[in-house]
């Protein structure tokens, strides 16, 4: 039995508003999204990537309630932010169009005890946009999803469905066993 | 010639998506260790692989406390690679940016001052290693001198659109210790609809 499988892999041929993954079983322990993505967003610099979490088989909750810390380096920039009562996890970063066609922003992100229907969820991320030039942004982040119920549907978007993924990018879902 | 293990009976299949490529475990000091693909379809292919993973535990022989190790790709020793570090050394954190580098720094590790017997670990995670994109790395390492020290979180490109081939592993200064471990995994995506 193999220890960690790779579950799903999306690879857009064509630019999509978000990028979903339903379905999920519950035979894992953890998961990772090990992803590269690119926006469409029309300026140098990157785009939030945002996480919407799902349970029960219906869509990703969309209320308030999921918060996260972010911190990063950026050029010689360090800080940390925080947010609380958002419609998504904003953890991770994708580069935005006007930057150089061939940078793709890598992340991971994992979920950890993901099918156990008596803990809130909480995901960490690190993720890094390659910005030309001055501040690229190196970030590491923690999201929590105040639910219980065990995660089935994962959704991401950039700032909030504003933008598209490009084509190109790549998603993969690993599930992890312990036993 | 032998199927790939994903391959059984003629048949493609999802078994584990984490391979072994290959370790290394250094006898001797050594300047450069060097992972490079078989180009046969076997397991020491990269080109089978989306993502790759590199496992160091690493000292190196240089006379100071601590210094950056960096990795090179097929043998590109142009300034082709940059990088965005931030880390903490006990008391503050702090970040820098690098451009037009001609190797890629992944993180800080134990040098020939520091406490005996003491290595650092660094994990890289190396990011659609065959696709035409400038390939991205997210690397984390941790330095810990016993009472000193830095852990660090780091990104960066290689401004190349070719597939690696090749993975050279070097100090800013000196050689790697005796002992220094390096360990190269390979990562599958979903094979199988």
């Amino acid at each position: 039995m193999a220890v960690i499988e790779a579950i799903e892999t999306v690879y857009l041929e064509a630019d999509a508003a978000s990028v979903e993954f339903s379905s999920i079983p519950a035979t894992y322990e953890h998961l990772q999204f090990r992803l590269t993505a690119r926006s469409s967003y029309a300026a140098t610099g990157q785009a939030t990537l945002d996480v919407q979490l799902g349970t029960g088989g219906g869509a990703v909750d969309t209320g308030t309630n999921y918060s996260r810390h972010y911190m990063r380096g950026s050029g010689t920039v360090d800080d940390a932010s925080a947010a609380t009562g958002s419609t998504a996890i904003d953890c991770m970063r994708a580069v935005n169009a006007n930057e150089t066609s061939t940078k793709y922003s890598p992340s991971i992100m994992d979920i950890l005890d993901y099918a156990n229907a008596n803990k809130n969820t909480t995901v960490q991320a690190t993720t890094w946009a390659d910005k030309a030039g001055s501040y690229p942004e190196l970030g590491f982040a923690s999201g929590l999803w105040d639910a219980t119920g065990a995660v089935d549907r994962v959704k991401f978007t950039l700032t909030g469905g504003s933008y598209n993924f490009v084509r190109g990018s790549e998603f993969t879902l690993y599930g992890l066993k312990s036993s | 010639m032998a199927d790939p293990a994903y391959i059984v009976d003629g048949v493609l299949t999802d078994g584990e998506a984490w391979v072994g490529i290959a370790t290394t475990t250094l006898g001797a000091d050594a300047a450069t260790v060097t992972f490079t693909s078989t180009d046969d379809g076997q397991v020491g292919d990269f080109s089978q692989y989306m993502d790759l993973v590199l496992v160091c535990y690493v000292r190196a022989a240089y006379a100071a406390a601590s210094g950056d190790m960096y990795l090179q790709f097929n043998n590109d020793t142009g300034a082709n690679y940059e990088a965005q570090l931030f880390y903490g050394n006990g008391s503050a954190a702090s970040a820098s940016a690098q451009t037009g580098q001609v190797k890629l720094d992944v993180g800080e590790v134990p040098y020939d001052t520091a406490t005996s017997n003491v290595f650092g670990g660094v994990l890289v995670h190396l990011f659609d290693v065959n696709s035409g994109k400038y390939k991205s790395v997210l690397s984390q390492s941790a330095a810990d001198r016993d009472g000193a020290g830095t852990v660090r979180v780091s990104g960066g490109t290689w401004q190349s659109q070719a597939a690696i081939t090749e993975i050279d592993i070097i100090q800013v200064a000196g050689d790697h210790l005796a002992a220094s471990s390096f360990s190269l995994f390979g990562i599958l995506p979903r094979m199988v609809a």
